[in-house]
């Protein structure tokens, strides 16, 4: 038999213990954001200091390490979140035709890097700001 | 004409899950795709064999899953809910609801 009291009691421990976990949820929009504002910021410098692909390279290999150590943390190994597996490498791909496209508009434009800066940084920026309101 | 027995909210909790572990377990995963093993007794405050055997438990149920990997060398052991347990728990969080009301 089941009391009034002993259902409440249960309800409210169902919800203490849920709201714990919440609290811990890794925020899983930082990764995200984090691509597309360093995309943001970076590539569009090349059109004034570096033209080489060596740029890309050094923003790959510097996105690739930030998100490798955020998935490494321990709040995201304790309590995993998941986005639909597609996103990173949809935007991998995105971000290296990006890459290609600024290497084939610069000669031709000042700005080809800014805007292949910009284009690239948009995907991740824009899941990663869904995903901040939706969790 | 009186409501039959059978609709009273307390026949439809589900005894497996009225456990208060096991019910705190599947309220935790709940809120979130994964959640590892130490995480889980630490937040529950039980030790490592009671966890393991509520959840066994409810693995064995179907309501959640047991997926054990490695984080480095390290090995880890990580529980989701079922769409079956998803289900199951939402049955029976209502059943007690409409008990307190």
């Amino acid at each position: 038999m089941v009391t009034k009291a002993e259902a409440e009691t249960m309800l409210n421990e169902g919800d203490r213990i849920a709201q714990t976990v919440t609290e811990r949820r890794p925020k899983e929009h930082v990764p995200y954001v984090g691509v597309g504002l360093l995309t943001a910021l970076v590539i569009p410098g090349f059109d004034l200091f570096d033209r080489t692909t060596w740029g890309w390279v050094t923003i790959a290999i510097a996105g690739y390490a930030a998100c490798m150590t955020y998935f490494g943390s321990r709040r995201w190994i304790a309590v995993r979140e998941r986005s639909p597996q597609w996103t990173w490498p949809a935007i991998s791909v995105w971000m290296m035709l990006m890459g290609v496209s600024a290497t084939l508009l610069d000669g031709h434009t000042a700005l080809a890097y800014t805007i292949a800066g910009i284009a690239a940084a948009i995907p991740p920026l824009a899941w990663g700001l869904r995903l901040r309101r939706t969790s | 004409m009186s409501t039959p027995a059978t609709s009273h909210p307390r026949t439809r909790l589900n005894e497996l899950i009225h456990q208060p572990i096991r019910f705190s377990m599947m309220a935790a995963l709940s809120k979130a795709d994964e959640l590892e093993f130490r995480f889980l007794r630490d937040t529950l405050a039980v030790s490592d064999s009671v966890l393991s055997r509520h959840a066994s438990a409810l693995e064995e149920a179907g309501y959640i899953t047991i997926r054990k990997g490695h984080v480095g060398k390290w090995p880890r052991t990580w529980h989701s809910l079922t769409d079956n347990g998803r289900t199951a728990l939402d049955d029976h969080v209502a059943a007690l609801r409409e008990l307190v009301a």
